[in-house]
């Protein structure tokens, strides 16, 4: 019993040094963010006068509203065309046979043992020569190069262990092929489908390393614009609090209200 | 007339054949059994005959009807898998429509027919349920209803009950058979089960290694192995053989076994007179056909090693010879294990393999 309890007190010991840790930067930057610029020059903890100037400056000295739309786009297409291709190539690799299909599944491996920045030279020269660089489509095909291995690896996996007597009875009921795996494949699929959707879209909003390098002031995204604001300078400490937090919300949301689905999904 | 008529099928995995060349006739209304060990070729052969796999060699015909070049849903086939292949994702109802809709039948008579099958299976309380609400038997009770749904020209089963507990693979068992016999639909049923194939089919056809080792109907591949395998294959508890040698005396021939030696009865020897090319034999007798006796004539004796009581009967194993010898005798046989008795058999019904090529002789 007694073992028991220090076990207990340890585990949440261990938990609650760990939540600090990770929540810490968060709180301070959502304090930060009520703050005047003077104040956090000052110094000190909680605002004395907190106030909406960091979050007005985002939209009006920063103009980032249309950075914003620009994540929102970026992101919903990064996420489509992931999802897109990312069944069309798990189904080919986890449930047919073809010549060559080896050597498509050690690409697929080979795309995600390196790095993002390993690549960021040869796809900035890529899609600069295919008239692609500021383009909204240039930072998606850029991302998704980079995100499209994950993807087509977890729903292979997903695909392979489905039994192939339900596509086969599927065949012998009426449908084509294609018609059972729209039919009965792809809604049987929904949990894991759903789960790498928001995981893709989660890539796209977050992406730094390749949108930072690939699009111009007009299609520039939240992540590379901070990077911006921080660069530029210009003290709005505020400013830039109140741009990460907002940056950050849709993260948030989507990990708290659909972590369960994400999980659950992952797992089926 | 044929429903089903396979010629010289033929299907290969890499090196590895099959279906070698196989010939099937299966009849209008018939049952047949697809009896055989695993890899056989069995799956294989009721595969193809869906469409799911496409053969090397050979053609298929379902009616007059070549389908070797036909997709599946265009066979008039209806199949029940072996892991039952419900759609997870739909109520049994939805299953069960599924076909129907996939062939533009009106919503009315969709539902008609769905309650129509759920009523024959009597499963009209788990329209409304998904797969994962119900049961093993519960789930094959619905495949089966979305099989007989279609009114197809054939059934094709793949084991559709080797998933399933001991008890509910009787019940379905029945219910299959029934039901074959109620709407008459020609039925192929793939089994490495024995007992299954024995009681539920009209005809047996047998496997090994891709080819076909007997049709016919169950008493005569259990009465009549074409071969040692099949004889060893088909029956419960398992065959005895012995290896022995043919010796004529005068019009006489005797069958000399290493236990004892048995005057074979006329229609044996006429029997044998036309087939036997050595003198080197195996007799197979199965342990039903076994006489313990304890006084007066016996072929040979035999030291009781182990009785298993089965409830009406005991499977008694016996020291005879080299080898084990099964026995079943009526449950009041007054034995006990270590005791020497006489063993004497019913000669109308033993089995003489040719020693060398393992074929029947009588």
């Amino acid at each position: 019993m007694k073992r028991d309890l220090s076990y207990t007190f340890t585990a949440y010991l261990v938990l609650f040094v760990l939540i600090v840790f990770n929540l810490s930067p968060i709180i301070y930057m959502i304090i930060l963010s009520f703050k005047p610029n003077a104040e956090i020059l000052r110094g000190g903890f909680l605002p004395e006068q907190p106030t909406l100037e960091g979050f007005i400056s985002v939209f009006t000295r920063w103009h980032m509203a249309q950075n914003f739309v620009n994540s929102l786009i970026i992101a919903s297409l990064t996420c489509i065309i992931a999802i897109l291709a990312g069944i069309f190539g798990a189904y080919l690799l986890g449930r047919l046979n073809f010549p060559g299909k080896f050597i498509f599944v050690i690409a697929i491996i080979v795309g995600f043992s390196y790095p993002s920045a390993a690549i960021l030279v040869s796809v900035y020269i890529n899609l600069t020569a295919l008239g692609l660089y500021g383009s909204y489509i240039g930072q998606v095909i850029a991302i998704c190069s980079y995100e499209l291995p994950y993807v087509i690896w977890i729903l292979k996996d997903f695909f392979t262990r489905l039994p192939k007597n339900i596509e086969e009875a599927a065949m012998v009921d009426g449908c084509t092929h294609l018609g059972a795996f729209l039919r009965v494949v792809l809604p049987i699929s929904r949990p894991a489908i759903g789960a790498i959707a928001v995981l893709s879209f989660l890539s796209g909003w977050r992406n730094f390393m390749f949108t930072s390098i690939l699009s111009t002031p007009k299609t520039m995204p939240v992540a590379p614009k901070l990077y911006h604001m921080i660069v530029l300078g210009l003290n709005d400490y505020s400013g830039m609090m109140a741009a990460t937090l907002l940056g950050s919300i849709p993260t948030i949301l989507i990990y708290v209200a659909l972590q369960k689905y994400v999980v659950a999904g992952l797992r089926s | 007339m044929s429903v089903v008529k396979i010629r010289n099928l033929t299907k290969y995995f890499g090196n590895v054949i099959a279906c070698d060349h196989i010939d099937i006739d299966v009849k209008d209304g018939e049952f047949l059994a697809l009896l055989g060990p695993s890899g056989c070729g069995k799956t294989t052969t009721l595969r193809c005959i869906a469409g799911l796999e496409t053969p090397e060699e050979g053609d298929i015909f379902i009616g007059d009807l070549r389908v070797n070049d036909l997709e599946p849903k265009d066979r008039d086939i209806a199949m029940v898998f072996q892991n039952i292949a419900l759609y997870p994702h739909m109520k049994a109802f939805d299953n069960m429509a599924f076909s129907l809709k996939m062939r533009g039948i009106p919503k009315s008579e969709r539902h008609e027919r769905v309650l129509d099958a759920a009523k024959m299976l009597q499963i009209e309380e788990l329209l409304y349920r998904k797969p994962d609400q119900m049961s093993g038997g519960q789930q094959q009770r619905v495949a089966l209803a979305r099989a007989i749904v279609r009114k197809p020209k054939l059934f094709l089963m793949d084991e559709p009950l080797s998933n399933l507990d001991a008890l509910v693979r009787r019940e379905i068992r029945t219910e299959i058979k029934r039901l074959q016999r109620k709407i008459g639909t020609t039925t192929i049923y793939v089994t490495h089960d024995q007992e299954e194939a024995m009681t539920i089919s009209d005809r047996i056809l047998v496997m090994r290694d891709g080819k076909v080792q007997q049709i016919g109907p169950p008493m005569e591949i259990y009465n009549h192995p074409s071969n040692k395998w099949v004889g060893s294959f088909v029956g419960s508890p398992k065959i005895n053989f012995y290896e022995g040698s043919i010796i004529e005396k005068k019009e006489k021939m005797i069958l000399e076994l290493e236990w004892g030696n048995i005057s074979l009865p006329t229609n044996i020897c006429q029997s044998l007179k036309d087939n036997l090319k050595s003198q080197e034999v195996v007799i197979g007798f199965r342990p039903q056909i076994v006489k313990i006796v304890k006084e007066g004539k016996a072929i040979g004796k035999a030291e009781v090693d182990i009785l298993e009581p089965l409830g009406s009967e005991i499977l008694v194993h016996l020291k005879l010879g080299n080898d084990v010898c099964r026995a079943l005798v009526p449950i009041d046989t007054m034995i006990t294990e270590g005791e020497v008795v006489g063993i004497d058999l019913d000669l109308q019904r033993i089995l003489i393999f040719d020693k060398k090529t393992g074929m029947a002789l009588f």
